[in-house]
């Protein structure tokens, strides 16, 4: 993901430094042009300039001569006509000069030869002029010359006039094509450099941004490498890559620390981890690190080695295939050290299989004492019930007595022996749940229990009870103990008030179910009796087997009873508390899980 | 063959369980023949030597040594020219897994044995007095344990 977004702002870079580059020696090939043009301008201008200043000299050189002929005319002075001579060489230098600043004008050119036609005539006229020998002005034909004379020359004067017209068009037509250029040049040049200014802005802009994010993730990648360094170190794990390629390993600090060596102490060649396996291993490794060859997973598995400095310990390896970013498949892979845990778990399997073994030894012993005992008990009764038919009125008083009491003794026998080996077969755990209607089953335990509810004239209240999933029978024996217990244990000469009473709860309401950070919602069931009760110091014992808070002269029972409807209680991940105050009754609340 | 008598086998390896078997099929005015063996073992020799008589019921305890009654009844009920034998289990057990296991192995009755001579005396008789082929015909696991 970090690779991705910097490559993109690499790119974005690249192309921005490139566009600036392109623009600046844009931006220099049209200043040069600009100022090229600029300078080519000012040179024509000058050229314009130069060229009327020298027509407006032909010009006078003209007018020169015209008045030293005058001159002579008047005074006939040589001096006049040497003048007149210098003033011709003069003309046609001024010519040819012309010709050369005007080689690229065509129409001027073309005005000039006219002009050079026209000094041609006013030169003959003058040569007429020299070589005429009546010079006075009386002289029809000097007369006549001077005429024609002004005539020429006021020709050459209006065509004189013209081209410096033409000339001085052309001149303010390059002044305003050089203001133009002028004004316009900075426009470009500063729109340009600025724009090249904001594109390098913003280029810095996003270098200083690149770099300070790069900056960020630098600092993480640090944090994060020594992070990972600690808690490989904490984890008790090293980190590895093996390359497909080169079929080396590539060892974290600490995988060097758990084969006991250290850090980047060798180099990890291809069966590193052979080398360092017990004898016994080495084959179970090399079999799971086939695996990189045809899986891209593979699960953790745990083998022995000896450690560097000879002790021996329990890794565990796992590794998956990954690919880098040029497609190169490598294994990434995490040793750890699990010998405590290893060992750790092995004691804990001992001790829970000896649990197991005593539980199951328990609750067989349970089984087969009250199974067992059963035989001899029975032939006890049947002996008894053959003396009572056939022998008993020959005993004396006392004979009779004694055999009383044995038969009661007997009795209590059968019931203890009846009680236990129900017990026993409520711990199993074969039994099957069943979506049991609840109110059955205590219609059952009542029926079961008519003839004593009958003779306590006993009056008993229900609630409507739930639907749930539970062992039907076992449910059922819970209802008929704790009801059974109601009656037997009612205050003498009062009727028993027996009601049983509803109510859908969640275990923090709970404070009983709260103190043992049990969670979850459960259907609450209290038995509530107006009875004898029992001291507060019982509740938690009364559940206890073999626990009797009464004589058994009085109240017959064998303390197996609430024994039961606890565990049954625990086979159903329910609970069962009493509260009881003596003389004012017990209340005994059963707690359902409302979802098995 | 017309008897006067109706011929019962127990098989218990409990002396005192055979001594209240006969006192009480004594004290039962029923005629009937009774003849007792101590394990399976003996049990089955008598059974497959050709010249004795087969008993018209048979009743069957469970724990016994050697050879227990949950193998005889294997055995007899695997072998049809004892298919006219009604098997009784008389045990001390009332589990669950011996109803079943009896029932399901084709035994027709099973009798808990009784704590008291006089229920016995009166477990007995109902046995010997069932019509056996309408009990068979009707079985079911309900009516299979014996309730007195």
């Amino acid at each position: 993901m970090i690779r991705f977004r910097f490559q993109r702002s690499a790119f974005t870079l690249s192309i921005i430094f490139v566009v600036s580059a392109a623009l600046i020696f844009f931006l220099m090939g049209l200043t040069y042009k600009h100022i090229e043009k600029l300078s080519d301008n000012n040179r024509w201008m000058n050229h314009s300039l130069e060229t009327s200043l020298k027509i407006e000299k032909l010009y006078t050189d003209l007018k020169d001569i015209e008045s030293e002929r005058r001159n002579y005319i008047l005074t006939k002075n040589n001096e006049s006509k040497t003048l007149i001579v210098k003033f011709e060489k003069e003309v046609l230098n001024d010519i040819s000069g012309l010709r050369k600043s005007l080689s690229d004008n065509p129409e001027q050119l073309q005005k000039l030869n006219n002009i050079e036609k026209l000094i041609d005539e006013k030169f003959n006229i003058v040569d007429q002029t020299l070589m005429e020998e009546n010079l006075s002005i009386e002289n029809e034909a000097v007369k006549n010359s001077l005429i024609s004379g002004r005539i020429v020359m006021n020709k050459i004067g209006a065509s004189i006039k013209d081209m410096i017209k033409t000339e001085n068009n052309l001149h303010a037509q390059r002044k305003n094509e050089f203001f133009f250029a002028e004004r316009s040049t900075p426009v470009y040049t500063y729109t340009l450099a600025i724009f090249s200014l904001g594109l390098l802005g913003y280029a810095f802009f996003r270098i200083y941004d690149e770099v300070r994010k790069q900056q960020k993730i630098n600092n993480e990648l640090e944090l994060a490498l020594k992070t990972s360094k600690l808690a490989e170190t904490i984890g008790n794990y090293g980190v590895w890559i093996y390359s497909y390629k080169t079929g080396d390993y590539t060892f974290s600090d600490n995988q060097y620390r758990i084969l006991g060596y250290e850090p980047q102490s060798f180099k990890a060649e291809k069966g590193v981890f052979l080398k360092y396996a017990l004898r016994k291993d080495v084959e179970l490794v090399e079999k799971e690190f086939l695996r990189k060859n045809t899986e891209d997973y593979i699960p953790p598995f745990s083998f022995r080695i000896l450690r560097k400095d000879g002790a021996e310990r329990i890794l565990q390896i796992t590794a998956k295939k990954i690919w880098t970013e040029t497609d190169e498949p490598l294994l990434l892979g995490i040793t750890s050290d699990v010998t405590e845990y290893t060992r750790n778990k092995e004691k804990l399997e001992e001790i829970n299989r000896n649990l197991e073994a005593n539980n199951k030894e328990l609750e067989s012993f349970n089984y087969i004492a009250s199974h067992d005992l059963q035989e001899p008990l029975r032939k006890i009764e049947t002996f008894i019930s053959r003396i009572d038919d056939k022998e008993s009125d020959k005993f004396s008083d006392a004979g009779k007595d004694y055999f009383r009491r044995m038969k009661t003794a007997a009795k209590r026998m059968r019931k203890l022996i009846d009680d236990l080996l129900h017990f026993s077969r409520t711990s199993r755990h074969e039994y099957v749940f069943e979506k049991s209607d609840l109110n059955i089953l205590m219609a059952n335990a009542l029926e079961e229990l008519q003839q004593k509810i009958d003779e306590k004239n006993a009056v008993i209240n229900i609630d409507k009870l739930p639907e749930l999933l539970v062992i039907p029978f076992q449910i059922q024996q819970v209802f008929c103990n704790l009801i059974s217990n109601s009656l037997k244990y009612s205050r003498e000469n009062i009727p028993p008030e027996i009601s049983v009473s509803l109510e859908k709860t969640e275990a923090k309401n709970e404070t009983k179910l709260n103190e043992k950070n049990i969670q979850g919602s459960f259907y609450k069931l209290m038995f509530r009796d107006n009875g004898i009760g029992f001291e507060k110091e019982y509740e938690d014992q009364i559940f206890d087997l073999f626990t009797r808070l009464h004589g058994k002269t009085e109240y017959e029972g064998t303390g197996i009873g609430l024994a039961i409807c606890k565990k049954i209680m625990d086979n159903h991940n329910g609970f069962i508390f009493a509260e009881s105050e003596p003389d004012k009754g017990s209340v005994f609340t059963c707690y359902l899980p409302s979802e098995h | 063959m017309n008897k006067e008598y109706t011929y019962i086998i127990l098989v218990d390896d409990d002396e005192d369980d055979r001594l209240f078997f006969t006192e009480a099929f004594e004290e039962i005015k029923i005629s009937t023949k009774i003849r007792t063996f101590k394990n399976g073992v003996e049990l089955m020799d008598y059974l497959n030597a050709e010249e004795n008589m087969l008993p018209e019921i048979l009743f069957l305890d469970l724990n016994m040594p050697k050879k227990n009654g949950i193998e005889c009844l294997h055995e007899i009920k695997s072998d049809p020219k004892f298919s006219d034998i009604a098997i009784a289990i008389y045990s001390t057990s009332s589990s669950e897994e011996h109803i079943e296991e009896t029932f399901v192995s084709g035994a027709n009755i099973y009798i808990k044995k009784p704590g008291d001579f006089n229920t016995l005396k009166k477990v007995l008789q109902e046995v010997v007095t069932i019509n056996w082929q309408y009990q068979t015909s009707g079985l079911n696991k309900e009516n299979f344990l014996l309730k007195i």
